[in-house]
């Protein structure tokens, strides 16, 4: 690694000399962890990692130190002190750049409370994993990349644990014909049975039962159902908007994520039957709603809004 | 001097003086509790900034604040001198200073550091010093005036007819006395360590101080340095990053950066050694009174364009005002620490890289401990 020494400053304080430098690393360089050589960004390989969906990094590391030596000093000692920065940035690692995704990638309240999390199914507790194993021991957990805790649907009248499946993370997600935004995967615990909710996009449709400001993201229908399960018929309404607002339209208590809230809707027989709030305290997987409608909506090739 | 009376040794130097408000003993400071300042550490995450370095570094250990008081007489009574006593003499021995004397009603608190030996994570601290204290005859209280049953001796008055000296309280007697200063600044090596950053200081100043008495050691040494000087020094790291997640539905891009400040607070403190008979050493140094650590996380990943401008126009903006934010971010989520360790809460940065009145004369006085106990 070759890192870069800018002297910032230079100031004599009587018996030393204060220099303030910034010693930069180059760019550290690496796919799925392993540290390689930096790719210029433009080059085919570079792209090839963004269209093939590859995890990968480009960091750096800057120092921005001040020293002091005796005045008046020689350009070998000056050479030495900054050598010994110079080694400290020079060993900089890939690992030195790890972080860690939060654990629970969102919180949701169904009118305010009865709060479900969901996970990466890597990271989720052994008694998340539990629950739906024990209920659907012939299910593949490999298959699911999110899953939820257990929480009481009443539309529903029963435990559903929610879960998302890596098949379906594809940039022109079609399901019985409509343009999808994302589908899911119900697990009703007491019923042993399951179907999928699909969010697909609101194509201009208005919402009257919106508070005013409030945009409709996404609207949601579903398919692929357990034979012997009836569903009532229902839909929900994904939406943005002022927290304040929705929270006193739905008679909700005042629920944020740190970083990001969004709301549902519920609607059985036109009637709105509940309302959520999905909280995001950290940007995980969900917590940018908009974005990801809008990214989908261009990969579908049609209007989002 | 029309009258009085004046008392010199052979070098003209007065010793008693009727005029004078000499200083006698008026006791022991009262230990009332050890705390330190809290680790100021605070900073926010973001999903792919690193997770490197949530901590002080381990050469962070702020010293001991040992707290003392004192009573006088009166609200409007002077600081007495307070002598620190340490436990243990000896280049081995805790550096220790005076660094805050403030009124309590008609008492003094006095607020010692003392050095903490170990890790930030690990500190040890060390058996307290005493101290011993004096004042004029005129501030000290009933009791401390008291000569008790003692009929003789010397006293003088001065010519409105207070008492100034007074041979049976224990006059304040200077064995030693040398003009020293602070060293230039705390640390002159890198503090550069990754994500543990060195603030070990590693400058001191040696002074020798010829005793009018012959001891054989330094055990029985007290020592007086009013010292005002101070350094801070700060260290900071900035990282950052951008790339792309592969993360089920959400695979994103982002950029990220984040920058870390790390920085000491260091105060005056002092060290006695035995030299010879004749002579003490006083090692003069700075040693850690506060310290922290702050970091800031911005990320973004709507559009990677606009999340690197973001991400850099963060780190310029924090990277311009670190001691400012790095301040604010200490102050809003630590204050409470403060007021469970019973210290004056605050940023205790006050500039950044340097040291202050480090030129400035410091006169050590040296007693004996023993004259008084």
């Amino acid at each position: 690694m070759t890192s870069a020494v800018e002297i910032v400053s230079q100031e004599d304080i009587g018996d030393l000399i204060k220099v303030r430098l910034k010693v930069k690393s180059s760019e550290i360089f690496s796919v799925e962890g392993t540290k390689l050589d930096t790719p210029d960004r433009s080059s085919d390989y570079h792209q090839s990692l963004h269209s093939g969906r590859v995890t990968h990094r480009h960091n750096t590391y800057t120092t921005d130190e001040t020293i002091y030596i005796s005045s008046p000093f020689s350009q070998d000692e000056l050479d030495a002190k900054v050598a010994e920065i110079v080694a400290v940035v020079d060993n900089t690692q890939v690992s030195d750049f790890d972080h860690n995704n939060s654990d629970v990638q969102e919180r949701m309240f169904i009118g305010g409370e009865n709060e479900k999390l969901f996970y990466k199914t890597t990271q989720a507790p052994s008694s998340v994993i539990s629950s739906f194993t024990t209920a659907f021991p012939t299910e593949n957990l490999s298959t699911i990349s999110l899953i939820s805790t257990p929480s009481y649907h009443n539309i529903v009248d029963d435990n559903v644990i929610s879960t998302f499946l890596w098949e379906d993370d594809i940039p022109q997600l079609v399901i019985d014909g409509v343009k999808c935004i994302a589908r899911s995967r119900k697990y009703i615990v007491g019923l042993q049975k399951k179907y999928d909710r699909c969010y697909t996009f609101t194509a201009g449709e208005t919402f009257s039962f919106l508070p005013e400001g409030c945009t409709p993201l996404a609207k949601s229908f579903h398919t692929n159902i357990d034979d012997g399960l009836t569903l009532p018929n229902f839909y929900d309404v994904y939406f943005t908007g002022d927290s304040t607002i929705v929270e006193e339209a739905f008679s909700l208590p005042s629920k944020v994520g740190k970083e990001t809230t969004y709301y549902a809707v519920t609607v059985v027989e036109g009637t709105v039957r509940r309302a959520k709030q999905y909280c995001y305290d950290a940007t995980t997987a969900f917590y940018d709603w908009q974005a990801t409608v809008e990214r989908s909506s261009s990969n579908h090739g049609v209007p989002w809004i | 001097m029309a009258y009085g009376l004046q008392i010199t040794n052979n070098s003209n130097e007065i010793l008693i003086d009727s005029d004078f408000a000499h200083y006698h003993y008026i006791g022991k400071a009262t230990y009332v509790s050890t705390t330190h300042i809290p680790n100021l550490l605070d900073g926010n995450n973001t999903q792919h900034s690193t997770q490197q370095g949530q901590h002080m570094s381990p050469s962070q250990v702020n010293g001991d604040v040992i707290k003392y008081t004192i009573a006088t007489n009166s609200t409007s009574s002077p600081p007495p001198m307070c002598f620190i006593k340490p436990a243990s003499t000896g280049s081995s021995a805790p550096h220790c200073g005076i660094v805050l004397t403030k009124r309590s009603g008609s008492s003094w608190e006095i607020q010692v550091l003392q050095t903490r030996g170990g890790t930030n994570a690990s500190p040890n601290s060390s058996t307290r010093p005493n101290l011993y204290c004096f004042s004029p005859l005129s501030h000290m209280t009933s009791s401390q005036a008291s000569v008790g049953s003692s009929t003789y001796g010397l006293a003088t008055f001065n010519s409105s007819g207070s008492k100034t000296f007074d041979s049976r309280l224990k006059p304040l007697k200077v064995i030693g006395a040398q003009a020293i200063n602070a060293p230039s600044i705390a640390r002159s090596a890198s503090k550069a360590n990754g994500f543990s950053p060195v603030f070990t200081p590693d400058q001191s100043s040696n002074y020798n101080v010829t005793r009018y008495v012959s001891e054989a050691n330094s055990s029985d040494l007290m020592f007086y340095a009013p010292s005002l000087a101070h350094a801070c020094q700060q260290h900071s790291v900035s990282t950052d990053g951008d790339g792309f997640q592969s993360q089920g539905y959400s695979s994103f891009f982002y950029a990220w950066a984040r920058t870390d400040l790390w920085w000491c607070f260091y105060r005056n403190v002092f060290q006695l050694s035995h030299v010879n008979s004749s002579t003490a050493k006083v090692n003069s140094a700075y040693r850690i009174y506060a310290s922290g650590h702050v970091w800031k996380s911005v990320q973004d990943n709507n559009s990677l364009l606009a999340a690197i401008a973001a991400a850099a126009l963060a780190f310029a903006t924090f990277g311009a005002s670190l001691v400012v934010v790095g301040a604010f971010v200490a102050t809003s989520a630590i204050t409470s620490a403060f007021t469970s360790a019973g210290l004056a809460s605050g940023t205790y940065l006050p500039y950044s890289d340097g040291a202050r009145n480090q030129g400035e004369n410091v006169t050590v006085l040296l007693s004996k401990a023993s004259y008084y106990d």
